[in-house]
């Protein structure tokens, strides 16, 4: 050990000197930039600045790739609260109970708390790391498939505290999700599942595109219907300060949850876009009062903040120590340390020690610089949400589908967001459990590849395990637990639809039902191995599917299955006169190209809904193509082909 | 005027201009220079994979290789197991010699097997490889299963537990050799490198395979501590055409020799064509560098041209070990041949892999 305090105080030195700090600033502000943008993360981040990497002293570039990575997960939160839009898929729970916070005027409040959190996760997860790296090594390998599977049922069971006030709702909508997971090549044979001949739906549909069909959308349409602005009461409430104060108020949850955080981040094959959800449901399942979440609760943003910049340390453990990569992100820093000579591995402990020290100089400091630079940003950007939303709602319509084109970069990217989008606001409207269909997605592939290793190499021997024991324990609590919450939320409402009222809820039902019977039927054209699990998840889906539809076509009484937002509450146009404006989006995209259409888009948007000055409006859509442009610039990117130009090409 | 004043200045210029053209690269004697372009090199996965980092490498080194030295830059086209990248190069791809790609193992593999596939728009045999670099591959055992050294898997009576991407991924070759060997081996399908390398580490996989360049940073620890045993090489093609020993791990027998070590007999037969044709694909030219189809041939000269100088510089030499294998480089029409070669799967031996995928997998392509 005397080897490692020899390293430890060099390395700081090292990272202290001005070009080390200046590539580190420049990490950090495309870290920022990075996580605020949805769609965009560590991956395209990283792959911006590897061509810089190659000719720097490795210290050098360590510092500016660790600087990108570390404040992403702090910067992503500003749109999760803001907008509701996760800015990375691991801000997908910080969404529950930020958006309805910044809805009620606490945006500043929520995104200070967020900010502390995130730092607290981060310094925790360096922390971790520099312990962790001299140890971990036979943790990690003491974890095999048996206890790999049940740490995935596990995070499935958190799933019970996101159902909804409908159990019956959220168990089916999970079942969907997990369904929708199976779309694409089955992990252990490689056939295609429900692609239909196509390529696009046989790589599966991207998580990036579930994200923000799920949250995004609905919200973005919602708030348009409403033709407010984002925060309810139109002004900021109270301000940061209060959200410093909750942060050290719930300090223990703040280091639980960071502790959590850099555990599942150090597990390979688990990944960040499931702690925040696995947090959130350990903070919901332990707290006395739990009415307020969903509903804007500080201590739902407070938990997935702390465990989701903890993950960075936890992931970096087994890329360092052991050269596997836990994350996508992690597997191109991997790439990278190869392109500039590093070669992760037990050198790492040995020869390459400063190195690995100059890692975690990078990560505390960078955290630290990323938090502060997001802090001073926190009361500005809060304005935003006192903009009428008919000026903001449009831009952030144009943000998403570039969010989404990033997954496959290809048209079918905007169709699939506008579809799955679509779901998603049916979904909101009668009380289907988003985030249930997403643990459910999230977890499909992992659940189905471990269930299937887990079989063919242990059968049920993986019982005798006592690991996998000591989860299965948890699970089981944490499966009681969700069941007591539930019944202290029966509040039910007085209100029993007539039949003619209950349709369009009834005939979504049904729809849902057709998938199932859809995936179920796919299966069985698969050969075995791809077979059993979309059947067997289909039959249970199917059954608690059938189960709704029958309560809600015959039932005489009030139950928690009817749910119908457009009846609860009337507005002047539906979600269809918005959807309609989101195909003509689409339909300009496709005439005039994405930056043009999308600036149009906005002009005329803004025009018809809020009104002049003509000159603000324009400006706004100038805006918006001036940035779509220098992005396709920055990232290299080619918009789909416009049909103008394909047409002037044919005519030469 | 002395005639000899005359003379000196044309002696001169005319030393210069045999000079220029003796060192100069012959493809700038015909006008190609790519001075001020941007060049893009499409690889058809996500960012951070061998292929991606590969790529990578290459496309910072062989810029200022070629005429004019331009900047080369990455555009990643993922999806659908490199098919969608695949087809985008080849339905967009420039034919000027601003637009190369990669093309790796799994492109060649999925063009071989399904020949058939309506998804498939792309014809690598028209690409112009210009640089192919091969990359060899290790088995190896865990001690556990009480296999010491080759010859024990003549007596060894369990089976071998592997990981494997897919059936019809990278991994499937080295399932292939060992089957063929006469080895049970109970494939744990779904399992990518990383779930490999940990599941082996645990023990609770006890047959693996490594490149080269993994083997000797992951594998080859393992086998200090006594926990891996290795067993063969896919070998390495010399250039009479021979499969031989591969030149990074001579102390160990290629699979022909272990082939006829462990069974007694020389291997041959449709299922021998089948294996010689993945080991195409997945050593000889493991990774390749083409230009599109349609490029005129000049330019395809200039990059040929540029990949030798690569291949010669003693820099790269020393340095490009850890991105594309420590193995001679093939380029300009040997690289061509090579990945020519790769996809030259015939109609039987594809039939006698779709037979075993089906027995094996229970899956048709």
């Amino acid at each position: 050990m005397t080897s490692a305090f020899d390293a430890i105080l060099p390395a700081l030195h090292t990272l202290l000197t001005f070009d080390h700090l200046s590539l580190l600033m420049l990490g950090i502000v495309i870290g920022l930039i990075v996580g605020i943008l949805p769609g965009l993360g560590g991956v395209a981040g990283l792959s911006l600045l590897l061509p810089f990497a190659f000719d720097m002293e490795p210290s050098k570039a360590l510092a500016m790739m660790i600087g990108l990575l570390a404040p992403m997960h702090t910067s992503d939160t500003i749109p999760a609260v803001l907008m509701g839009i996760p800015g990375t898929a691991s801000a997908q729970a910080t969404v529950m109970d930020g958006f309805p916070l910044a809805r009620r005027g606490e945006a500043a409040r929520a995104l200070s708390a967020a900010f502390v959190s995130s730092l607290a996760g981060g310094l925790i997860g360096a922390l971790v790391l520099t312990v962790a790296i001299f140890g971990a090594k036979p943790i990690i390998l003491s974890m095999g498939f048996g206890e790999l599977m049940m740490l995935t049922v596990f995070a499935l069971s958190t799933v019970g505290v996101v159902t909804g006030s409908s159990s019956l709702k959220g168990l089916a909508a999970c079942g969907v999700g997990l369904l929708v997971g199976t779309i694409g090549g089955a992990p252990a044979t490689g056939e295609f599942r429900m692609a239909f001949g196509t390529i696009y739906l046989g790589d599966g549909i991207p998580l990036v595109i579930l994200g923000m069909a799920l949250f995004a959308m609905p919200e973005i349409v919602e708030l348009l219907r409403r033709h407010t602005t984002i925060s309810e009461a139109g002004t900021l409430g109270r301000g940061w300060l209060q959200g410093l104060k909750d942060a050290v108020e719930h300090r223990w949850i703040v280091l639980r949850c960071s502790i959590i955080g850099v555990v599942i981040g150090a597990m390979p094959g688990l990944g960040g876009s499931v702690a925040d959800w696995i947090v959130y449901g350990h903070i919901v399942q332990t707290s006395k009062d739990k009415s307020q979440f969903g509903k804007g609760d500080i201590r739902g943003i407070i938990a997935p903040e702390s465990a989701n910049n903890a993950i960075t340390g936890g992931a970096l453990i087994p890329t360092l120590l052991l050269g596997i990569p836990g994350s996508g992100s992690m597997a191109i820093l991997l790439g990278g340390l190869v392109l500039i000579g590093v070669q992760p591995g037990p050198s790492m402990l040995t020869t390459n020690l400063e190195m690995t020290f100059t890692i975690i100089w990078s990560l505390a400091l960078a955290n630290l610089i990323g938090a502060g630079a997001c802090f001073l940003l926190a009361k500005p950007v809060s304005r935003l949400t006192t903009i009428p939303y008919g000026l903001i709602g449009p831009v952030m319509i144009t943000i998403i589908f570039f969010g989404a084109f990033q997954a496959t970069r290809s048209w079918d990217d905007l169709v699939a967001l506008f579809i799955v989008g679509t779901i998603g606001i049916f979904m909101k409207r009668f009380g289907w459990s988003r985030p249930a269909l997403l643990i459910g997605f999230v977890l499909s592939d992992g659940l189905e590849a471990s269930f299937y290793r887990v079989a063919q190499v242990y059968g049920w021997s993986f019982l005798e395990r006592p690991i996998v024991l000591v989860i299965i324990a948890l699970t089981i609590l944490s499966v009681i637990a969700a069941k007591r919450m539930k019944k202290g939320d029966a509040s039910m409402k007085d209100f029993l639809p007539t039949l003619r009222m209950r349709m369009p809820q009834i005939l979504f039902t049904l729809s849902v039902a057709v998938f199932s019977i859809v995936s179920l039927y796919d299966s069985f054209g698969q050969s075995q191995l791809a077979r059993i699990f979309p059947m067997w998840v289909g039959l249970i889906t199917l059954a608690l599917v059938g189960a709704i539809a029958v309560f809600q076509i015959s039932s005489t009484v009030p139950r928690t299955v009817f749910k119908d937002s457009e009846f609860e509450e009337q507005t002047p146009y539906g979600d269809g006169h918005f959807l309609m404006w989101i195909a003509g989006f689409l339909a300009l995209v496709g005439i005039i190209g994405m930056p043009l259409g999308a600036g149009v888009f906005v002009f005329a948007f803004s025009t018809v809904k809020v009104g002049g000055p003509i000159w603000r409006n324009l400006l706004i859509g100038i805006c918006t193509t001036a940035l779509l442009l220098v992005l396709a610039e920055v990232l290299n990117l080619y918009y789909p082909e416009p049909w103008i130009v394909a047409v002037g090409r044919v005519f030469g | 005027m002395p005639v000899e004043r005359l003379i000196r200045p044309l002696k001169i210029a005319t030393l210069l201009a045999i000079g220029t053209a003796l060192f100069a690269p012959a493809a700038e004697a015909q006008g190609i220079s790519f001075s001020g372009k941007r060049i893009e090199a499409v690889v058809p996965f996500g960012e951070g994979g061998g292929g991606d980092t590969y790529t990578r490498y290459m496309a910072r080194v062989l810029g200022p290789k070629l005429p004019g030295h331009p900047s080369i830059i990455i555009r990643n086209v993922p999806g659908g197991g490199s098919v969608v990248g695949a087809n985008w190069f080849q339905a967009n791809a420039a034919k000027d010699g601003t637009m190369i790609a990669v093309a790796s193992t799994s492109t060649t593999l999925t063009y071989a097997m399904r020949p058939k596939d309506p998804n498939i728009k792309f014809d690598p045999k028209k690409w112009n490889a210009f640089i192919a670099s091969p990359m060899g591959r290790v088995v190896y055992v865990h001690s556990s299963t009480g296999i010491k050294k080759l010859d024990d898997l003549k007596s060894f009576k369990g089976e071998l537990l592997m990981g494997l991407q897919s059936p019809t991924g990278s991994d499937m070759p080295t399932m292939l050799s060992l089957e063929m060997l006469g080895v049970k081996v109970r494939p744990i399908a779904g399992t990518d490198g990383g779930d490999q390398n940990l599941g082996f580490q645990r023990g609770e996989l006890t047959a693996n395979a490594d490149v080269t360049s993994a083997y000797k940073q992951v594998g080859e620890p393992l086998v200090a501590q006594g926990i891996a045993v290795p067993l063969f090489t896919f070998g390495y093609q010399n250039e009479a055409g021979e499969i031989v020993r591969d030149p990074n791990f001579p102390d160990l027998p290629s699979w022909v020799e272990a082939y006829e070590a462990v069974t007694g007999k020389k291997p041959s037969g449709p299922q021998f064509d089948a294996w010689k044709a993945l080991f195409y694909m997945a050593v000889m030219s493991s990774k390749a560098l083409v230009l599109p189809e349609g490029t005129p041939e000049a330019v395809i000269a200039a990059y040929g041209a540029a990949a030798q100088n690569l291949a010669n510089d003693p820099e790269f030499k020393a340095k490009s070990g850890d991105f594309v294998g420590t193995y001679p480089q093939l380029t300009g029409a040997a690289a061509g041949e090579s990945l020519r070669k790769a996809m030259s799967l015939d109609d039987e031996a594809r039939k006698w892999l779709a037979g075993w995928l089906k027995e094996r997998f229970g899956i048709t392509i």
